[in-house]
């Protein structure tokens, strides 16, 4: 063998290995299984089966729903947070007590972080007495179970991959752009829209990504916040795989979501690649 | 000439630091001005305080009479080109040139064609569709000034535009700028810390060191007859000479020749420049001459630098045209004459 | 200027709706009540207690620790050579290494889990500490390898070059120079790839028991029925194990948003 080809190929054995038979083996499996019944003769059925149903289809929609919401609201509040951290912040100190305010929820389980909305989104929870308290609404509102409530749940988990890419790349934005901007007689608004905006684009595309395959792929978050009244497609493939023990339209769930997700990386990325950057 | 820009008593402080101490400038319409020092001298600052990038402590700036101190950069009448270009790397180059007239108001087909023009001023024209990492550090070099002149400003300010190029296409950009000035017929106010690219590019040339304008001058004015020792020791080599003021106000050099004294400019003691072009190597025997060791030979072609040391331990330079004779070497014994007129006494120390 | 004030109040809005839920928690795992209360009535650390004196939370709490510690180390072992080969050489098939090697962090967990239950399935490697093994590696092994690829620099290529100038071997080389240069890399990179196996409920969720259980998957299991102080409690100390964490990385100098040049 080529002495060149010989070292990568010896430091890469394990690695790939382990990856073939743990990763792309499973995966392999799931997708033969999706493609067969359980007499295992070759079939689309299930995929019939996902495709026929009102029911899937509504799961779906409101899986894609949830997601696109999600990335749409976290872009939204994420933008501001990024550039006041990165630009407002003055005070060295507060600016760090704000990066690990932003970290701690990366740093704990969706779990808990989910915890802490079925405690302040229930009939009797904090957000509720507090409107209740001050007048502003006369029964409590119900917002867990609702797709109100796995929202405001979804955006609080991913929020932070948001701000960190945005931040980064904000963060990284040469200065003088901006003043070239400036300077040629572009207002502060026209630099926003036509030179920052556009540089930072990379950062905004792959921290979309980054919640959009997470959001869509979300399990823990809205099958505890759902109150057992919303379904998503991931709540679907767990009860396959855990209660009905169906592999084959449990398959067929997990490649739809799976194609769902490498549709979006793939789109995004090709977003991604912004002119000029050849 | 009235003057097109009035600087007037600007400083600026960051922290403990001075960047600019009491600034007063006039810069005239269609004038060249280089604004030359070492780093850390306040040159940026004040081109970035011009543009409105910086704001000053106190001080007005007075753009044809009117103050434009309080306008924000992108309402100011003048554009930058800046050290590193800045240039768009989102945008084609057309699109980088367009975009500044785009701002200012013209329709999408008008700042296209004076995009154009501008282009082709520079000589880029064809090259409008390319994206500015596509380009070498030349061509980048000119978009950023054509998209500099585009909106047609009455000053242009460039911020250390040649310091990326390489030697050869520098002093060639130093000559096509200075044509480019003469044909847009507006005034350049240029920072560098290269004497000879201000030399050959300035009008006027404005020496600064620690925030403070030192000297403000021809290239020959601050050459000859520098302002201070900063002046003389910055710009081109220089041999420094102290001085006494005698009681009939005579300057006494403190050089081992006998009786040569010069009117001295005012009654403190001083400093006097000699340049090395101007001590040149004499025959033995020769009144009024200096003799040396030398220490060092510098052969740089069109000329030598003789590094010689004078009996009693003076370290001085000499400069003879072409290559050294061939019988110097180091440690050969030399004299040296001067014209006394050269030297140039520099008053009380600032 | 009221966009400025605008954007202010925005991010400080938000950086409360991050900071909300945190103190909810810790604030209601302090209650003196026997049930979850926020504001607390009363503080007592008597849930903490509890829950140390829980045996089920003591053997998840070890679990939990033993998995993220084991899966993090072998994902450093596959990960760093991974790297440098990636990061050294160019050989065909480079992009799909890459590509495949860091294909977890946005392949939808859930399905993973589930084929790793099914796979393992054919070979009885379910509900073992073997089995969560083996999926968490896999997820968290990117979180190395990013890091380690990061700091694989061309200006870094040319202290390995010095070094062999200088006449040191390869394994030298690597020890002496390559080694100390991604050691940060290492480290965050370890840091994220333990804290994710730590939290991490999709995944696990497949292969856990009542007999091995993982702290967030006993907590989600037990969330699903009831919630109080107790649960609290044990959220609180996860909160707790991530803040220091992210001390350790600050006090390390990982700067997770950079400062602007």
């Amino acid at each position: 063998m080529n002495r060149g080809l010989r070292m990568p190929l010896a430091m890469l054995a394990a690695p790939l290995a382990f990856f073939v038979a743990f990763f792309l083996a499973p995966l392999a499996v799931v997708i033969l299984a999706s493609l067969s019944d359980t007499a295992n003769a070759w079939t689309l059925e299930q995929y019939v089966r996902v495709l026929a149903d009102r029911y899937h289809w509504e799961v779906i929609l409101v899986t894609f729903r949830i997601a696109c919401l999600t990335t749409l609201v976290s872009l939204l509040l994420g933008y501001p947070l990024a550039w006041y951290l990165t630009r407002m912040v003055r005070w060295r100190a507060w600016r760090r007590v704000c990066v690990i305010l932003l970290v701690v929820p990366m740093f704990t389980s969706n779990i808990v972080r989910s915890f802490g909305w079925m405690v302040l989104l229930g009939r009797k929870g904090l957000l509720n007495q507090t409107l209740l308290d001050g007048g502003l609404i006369d029964r409590p509102l119900r917002l867990l179970g609702t797709e109100t409530g796995i929202l405001i749940g979804m955006v609080y988990v991913l929020l932070p991959f948001m701000v960190l890419a945005i931040g980064n790349a904000l963060s990284r934005l040469d200065a003088s752009h901006e003043l070239a901007s400036a300077d040629l007689g572009a207002p502060p608004r026209a630099t926003f829209f036509h030179v920052i905006l556009p540089l930072t684009l990379p950062g905004v595309i792959s921290g979309c990504i980054m919640v959009f395959t997470l959001a869509v792929s979300a399990y823990v978050t809205p099958a505890l916040l759902s109150g057992g009244r919303i379904s998503v497609l991931s709540m679907l493939i767990f009860q396959q795989y855990s209660s009905v023990f169906d592999f084959h339209y449990g398959g067929a769930l997990s490649v739809v979501l799976l194609i769902f997700t490498l549709v979006m990386v793939g789109f995004a990325g090709r977003i991604g690649r912004t002119r000029g950057d050849a | 000439m009235p003057a097109l820009l009035n600087i007037e008593a600007v400083s600026k402080r960051f922290g403990a630091f001075t960047a600019l101490r009491d600034i007063h400038l006039h810069i005239g319409q269609r004038e060249f001005v280089a604004l030359l020092g070492p780093s850390g001298c306040g040159k940026t600052t004040l081109l970035r305080t011009i543009a409105g990038f910086s704001h000053p402590d106190s001080g007005r700036l007075l753009m044809d009479g009117q103050d434009i101190g309080p306008l924000p950069p992108y309402r100011r009448p003048l554009n930058t080109v800046f050290q590193n270009y800045a240039l768009f790397p989102h945008m084609t180059v057309q699109e980088n040139v367009a975009y500044g007239p785009r701002r200012q108001g013209a329709s999408r087909r008008e700042a296209g064609e004076r995009a154009r023009e501008a282009l082709t001023l520079v000589g880029l024209e064809d090259l409008g569709e390319r994206y500015p990492r596509e380009m070498s550090g030349g061509q980048q070099q000119r978009v950023a000034l054509a998209r500099a002149i585009v909106n047609r400003p009455k000053l242009l300010l460039l911020d250390e535009p040649l310091s990326a190029l390489d030697l050869k296409l520098r002093k060639r950009m130093q000559l096509e700028l200075k044509h480019l000035q003469e044909k847009l017929g507006i005034a350049f106010v240029f920072v560098t810390h290269d004497q000879e690219e201000a030399m050959t590019m300035a009008d006027r040339i404005v020496v600064m060191n620690a925030g403070r304008i030192e000297q403000v001058g021809s290239a020959t004015e601050i050459y000859s007859t520098p302002a201070s020792r900063f002046v003389a020791e910055f710009i081109g080599d220089a041999n420094l000479v102290d001085y006494r003021v005698d009681a009939q106000g005579r300057a006494r050099l403190a050089l081992p020749v006998a009786d040569l004294t010069l009117p001295a400019p005012d009654a403190s003691d001083g400093v006097a420049v000699l340049r090395p072009e101007h001590l040149r190597l004499v025959d033995a025997g020769e009144p009024g001459q200096l003799r040396a060791q030398v220490r060092d030979i510098v052969t740089v072609g069109s000329h030598t630098l003789l590094h010689v040391e004078t009996d009693d331990g003076m370290r001085l330079v000499a400069r003879t045209p072409g290559l050294p004779e061939a019988h110097l070497g180091v440690g050969s014994r030399v004299a040296l004459g001067f014209d006394p007129a050269r030297l140039h006494l520099i008053g009380t120390p600032r | 200027m009221p966009a400025r004030l605008l954007l202010r109040l925005v991010a400080w809005a938000t950086l409360a709706y991050l900071l909300l839920p945190l103190l909810v928690i810790l604030g209601a795992s302090l209650t003196a009540s026997p049930y979850l209360a926020f504001p607390p009535q009363g503080w007592t650390l008597d849930w903490y207690r509890q829950m140390l004196a829980d045996p089920s939370y003591r053997a998840a709490f070890a679990t939990s620790s033993q998995l993220a510690l084991a899966a993090t180390v072998l994902a450093v072992l596959l990960s760093v050579p991974a790297a440098l080969a990636i990061a050294r050489y160019r050989f065909p098939g480079r992009q799909a290494a890459s590509a495949l090697l860091m294909s977890p962090l946005v392949l939808p967990h859930i399905v993973l889990g589930a084929a790793l239950l099914q796979f393992g399935g054919y070979f009885g490697l379910v509900r073992s500490f073997p089995a969560l093994l083996i999926g968490h590696t896999v997820i968290v092994a990117p979180f190395v390898l990013r890091a380690v690829l990061t700091l694989l620099t061309p200006e870094q290529r040319a202290l390995e070059e010095a070094s062999y100038d200088l006449g040191a071997s390869p394994w030298s080389t690597f020890w002496r120079v390559v080694l100390p240069q991604i050691r940060p890399g290492i480290v965050t990179g370890s840091i994220f790839a333990f804290i994710s196996s730590w939290i991490n409920v999709e995944l696990s969720v497949f292969n856990t028991s009542t007999a091995l259980n993982t702290i967030p998957v006993k907590l989600f299991n037990y969330v699903q029925y009831t919630i109080d102080p107790l649960i609290a409690a044990v959220s609180g100390a996860t909160i707790v194990a991530a803040v220091l964490a992210i001390l350790v990385l600050d006090f390390i100098g990982l700067d997770l948003l950079p400062d602007r040049k």
